[in-house]
C-alpha cells in the first residue's frame, strides 16, 4: 500500500469533499467524498502516478460513454493541484472478487446465470458505445452485499491498457513489481490475442474474458490457472474440465448445460468465432434461472431417510426446509453455512436451490 | 437558440435545444468528459435555493429509469440555473412505439416505465407529471423518466393549492376543491392514461379530455387494437378508476406486467425417483402417480395450476385443491403421514428467463 493522497476534509474545486480513503488498484486511489452541490457521496478516484495519469484520463472518457445500470456512472472529471480526478457513482458494496475469496466457493448455476446475464448486459452496452473494457476481472466488477447479489456494476474502463513493455518485464521479472502484479492479475481472464500482441486485441477479448470468469464461478477454479504457466494454457486454449458438480445434480442440469455453452462459445481461440456482446445476451436470455431473493443460514439437521430432508436455521428469519436434491455443493452437512432462496411451505418455508458457503 | 446566460467554457452549446416542463433544455458538450449532456435551464426570480433543494430529494432515488445529474452552472445575477445531466438521446416513447410494433413491445416499454415509478414511489416520492413527453427511451433501448419539476415526497402527506400537472393525465382527485390531498395514486392514473396514449399510437382519446366526474366512462384496454390479453387488460383498467384507493399499487402493476412477459416461457422441472420430468409448454401437464395417489399439473402459460387430484397430495406438506396455484418451489408428497418415510417426494422447481433489461 502507498501514501495516501488525501485525507479526510480535503476539499476539491470547492464541491467535494474527501470523507475517507477506500481502496487502491494497480494506479489509482478510491475516496469516497461527498458531492456538497448535491448533497450525495461519490467515489472520487485518482491516478497513483504520472505514468497512470493518461490512461487514466483515457479511462474516463471512455466510461463516460457508456450509460448503463450495470455499468459505475462517470459524473464528473476535473484536474486540481496538478492532478486529475474522476467522480463516479459511489457503489454500495463490494467487488466479486471479495466476494468470492470471502464467502463463495463456486456459485450455484441460478446465481450465476444471473450475474452473467447482468454482466453481459453491461458489455453489450460497452461495446454499442464502442468501448473496448480491455481488463474484466472479479476486482473491476462492483456487487452489492445481499446474498443474491442483485445488483451487479462493472468499473475501470479501458484502465488497463498495459504497454507491452510491461508485460515483457512481467515475464522476466518474477518479483512483483507494480506493474507486473496488474499483469498477473489481469492474465487468468486475457485472451490469447492479448497475450501474443496487447495492441491488436479488440472487443472479442472482453468476450473471452466473461467466457474466463463464468467458469471461474461455476467451477471454482480458474480456466488456465494463474501465474506465468498460465499462459501456455490460454494460448493453447483447450477447454478446461467441466466442473465436478455438473451432470450430478439433475435438477440443476439443464441450465448447467446452458452455463457450460456459453463458457465454450467464449473461450474459442479464435475471436471472429466468440459471440458477439448481443449474442452473449441472447443466450443469457433463454437460461431459465430461478432469481428469487436470497438468504444466508446454516444447516441444523440433515436425516438420510427415503426422503432426504433437512433443515436450515435462516439468520433473521427462522427455519427452512430442504430436500437434497435441490442442494448444491459436495455434501450435506450439519454447522455449514448456506445461501439459498425462500418459497412459501408449511409449518417452513421451503429453501431452494440451496448454495454451500465458503467454511 | 442560444442559452440566457454564458456558459461555463467546459460546456459548449451543440446548438440543438428542446422545451421541456420547466424550461429551455440544450444539448450541450461535456469537452472533460467528451460527452453529450442536456442542460436544463431554469430562469426564477425567487432565487435558485429550493431548485437545489429538490434535486437533493430527487437523489435519493434509486432507479435505472432516472436521468443522472452531473452539474449545476449558473447565471451572474443568480436568477437562472442550469442542471447539467445525462442526454437521453432517443425519442419520447410515444412516438417510438408504433403500431406494427405489436403487444410484446408494447408491454415491454410500460413493464419499464411501471419500474421506473414503482422505483420513484419505493423512495418515498410521487412524480406528479407522468406523461409521454416525459419519457424517453436512450441508446439500450431503457426508458428514462424525466422532469422531477412538480415531484414531492409522499411522506409529507402533499397537499396543493394549485393543481398543477398536465391536463388529460391528472387524476380526478386533482379537479377537487382546493386544498387536495393526494397521493403516489395520482402517478397511476397518470401511468393508465400514458399506457393508452402509447398503445393509440401518441393519440390521446377524447374520453380524456372530459373534467371529472366522467359523463362517459374512461375506455377499457379491452378495446385496444392490440388485442391485450385478460391479466393486462384487468391490471391497466384498475388503474384509471375514480377512486384513488381502489388503484393498483405501482410494484403489482410491474409484477403482471412481468409475469406476462414471461407468458410460455417458463419451465417447471420435478424429480422424482432418480428421474426428471419438465413443463414448459403452455397448455400441456405433468401427471405423477403413487399407487392411488396423484396429481396433475397444467402449465397455462403464467402460472402452474393443479388440475386434478386423487387420493393424498401434499404441496410443501399443505393439503391442495383443483385449480390451487403451485409455488415455485416446493416438494409434492404422494401418500398418507402414516406411510412417513415411504412416501414419494418429488421437489418441485420453477425457473424462467431473467426479466433484464
Amino acid at each position: 500500500m502507498s501514501i495516501h493522497l488525501h485525507s479526510t476534509g480535503d476539499t476539491l474545486i470547492d464541491r467535494y469533499k474527501v470523507l475517507n480513503y477506500i481502496d487502491e488498484g494497480g494506479m489509482q486511489q478510491v475516496y469516497k467524498a461527498r458531492d456538497t452541490i448535491f448533497g450525495r457521496d461519490v467515489a472520487l478516484k485518482v491516478p497513483k502516478t504520472a505514468s497512470a495519469e493518461k490512461r487514466f484520463a483515457r479511462s474516463a472518457t471512455m466510461s463516460a460513454k457508456v450509460i448503463h445500470a450495470n455499468v459505475a456512472q462517470t459524473l464528473d472529471y476535473f484536474e486540481a493541484g496538478g492532478k486529475s480526478y474522476l467522480i463516479e457513482e459511489l457503489i454500495d458494496g463490494v467487488t466479486l472478487w471479495e466476494r468470492l475469496d470471502k464467502e463463495f466457493e463456486i456459485l450455484d448455476p441460478h446465481l450465476a446465470a444471473h450475474l452473467i446475464h447482468q454482466l453481459s448486459k453491461a458489455i453489450a452496452a460497452s461495446h454499442h458505445a464502442g468501448v473496448f473494457h480491455r481488463d474484466l476481472k472479479p476486482s473491476n466488477i462492483m456487487v452489492s452485499r445481499d446474498p443474491g447479489i442483485r445488483s451487479i456494476k462493472v468499473t475501470d474502463f479501458g484502465i488497463a491498457k498495459m504497454a507491452e513493455e510491461e508485460i515483457a518485464e512481467a515475464f522476466k521479472d518474477k518479483e512483483s513489481t507494480t506493474g507486473s502484479q496488474t499483469v498477473m492479475g489481469a492474465l487468468p481472464y486475457m485472451a490469447p490475442e492479448m497475450i501474443e500482441d496487447q495492441s491488436a486485441a479488440r472487443l472479442p477479448a472482453d468476450i473471452w474474458a466473461v467466457g474466463a470468469l463464468l467458469y471461474q464461478l461455476i467451477s471454482g477454479v480458474l480456466p488456465f490457472g494463474r501465474g506465468l504457466g498460465a499462459t501456455k494454457k490460454i494460448l493453447d486454449a483447450l477447454l478446461p474440465p467441466k466442473p465436478a458438480l455438473f451432470g450430478s445434480k439433475l435438477q440443476f442440469q439443464q441450465l448447467a448445460e446452458g452455463l457450460w455453452a456459453i463458457v465454450k462459445t467464449c473461450l474459442n481461440k479464435e475471436p471472429s468465432k466468440r459471440p458477439t456482446a448481443d449474442q452473449l445476451v441472447q443466450m443469457c436470455a433463454k437460461l431459465c434461472y430461478s432469481d428469487a431473493p436470497r438468504h444466508t443460514g446454516t444447516i441444523v439437521n440433515f436425516a438420510s431417510g427415503r426422503g432426504q430432508f433437512g433443515r436450515i436455521d435462516g439468520d433473521g428469519m427462522g427455519q427452512a426446509f430442504f430436500h437434497s436434491d435441490s442442494y448444491y455443493g459436495e455434501k450435506i452437512t450439519v454447522g455449514r453455512k448456506v445461501n439459498f432462496a425462500a418459497f412459501p411451505g408449511y409449518p417452513h418455508p421451503r429453501a431452494f436451490p440451496i448454495l454451500q458457503l465458503k467454511e | 437558440m442560444d442559452l440566457p446566460f454564458k456558459l461555463p467554457p467546459r460546456y459548449t452549446h451543440s446548438g440543438k435545444k428542446f422545451e421541456g416542463g420547466q424550461g429551455s433544455v440544450y444539448v450541450c458538450k461535456d469537452t472533460y468528459l467528451e460527452r453529450l449532456v442536456a442542460i436544463k435551464v431554469i430562469e426564477d426570480s425567487s432565487g435558485t435555493a429550493h431548485i437545489l433543494k429538490e434535486l437533493a430529494a430527487i437523489q435519493q432515488i434509486k432507479s435505472r429509469h432516472v436521468v443522472q445529474i452531473y452539474d449545476i452552472v449558473r447565471s451572474v445575477k443568480g436568477d437562472a440555473l442550469g442542471i447539467v445531466q445525462e442526454f437521453v438521446p432517443g425519442p419520447h416513447v410515444s412516438s417510438h412505439f408504433k403500431a406494427e410494433m405489436g403487444l410484446d413491445d408494447f408491454i415491454k416499454i410500460l413493464y419499464q416505465i411501471a419500474c421506473g415509478i414503482s422505483d420513484i414511489h419505493q423512495s418515498g416520492i410521487v412524480h406528479r407529471d407522468i406523461k409521454p413527453a416525459n419519457i424517453k427511451l436512450d441508446a439500450e433501448g431503457i426508458a428514462k423518466l424525466l422532469d422531477f419539476g412538480l415531484s414531492v415526497e409522499s411522506r409529507k402527506a402533499p397537499v396543493t393549492h394549485a393543481a398543477r400537472g398536465t391536463a388529460c393525465f391528472l387524476a380526478p382527485e386533482m379537479y377537487g376543491t382546493l386544498p387536495i390531498k393526494y397521493t403516489t395514486a395520482v402517478d397511476t392514473f397518470a401511468f393508465g392514461v400514458t399506457a393508452r396514449t402509447i398503445a393509440e399510437g401518441g393519440a390521446i382519446l377524447p374520453a380524456f379530455r372530459q373534467t371529472p366526474p366522467f359523463g362517459n366512462p374512461l375506455p377499457s384496454f379491452a378495446n385496444c387494437k392490440l388485442g391485450i390479453p385478460p391479466d393486462v387488460v384487468n391490471i391497466l383498467d384498475g388503474t384509471l378508476v375514480s377512486d384513488p384507493k381502489k388503484r393498483p399499487e405501482m410494484t403489482v402493476v410491474r409484477d403482471r406486467l412481468a409475469r406476462r412477459i414471461l407468458y410460455g416461457k417458463h419451465r417447471a422441472v420435478v424429480s422424482s425417483s432418480g428421474q426428471i420430468h419438465e413443463l414448459s409448454d403452455p397448455g400441456k401437464s405433468i401427471f405423477l402417480k403413487a399407487g392411488t395417489d396423484q396429481i396433475r399439473i397444467k402449465y397455462d402459460g403464467l402460472q402452474f395450476t393443479v388440475e386434478s387430484l386423487a387420493g393424498d397430495v401434499f404441496l410443501n406438506n399443505t393439503s391442495t385443491n383443483i385449480g390451487s396455484v403451485l409455488p415455485d418451489s416446493c416438494v409434492i408428497t404422494l401418500g398418507g403421514p402414516a406411510l412417513k418415510w415411504n412416501r414419494t417426494f418429488a421437489p418441485f422447481n420453477v425457473s424462467h428467463p431473467g426479466v433484464v433489461l
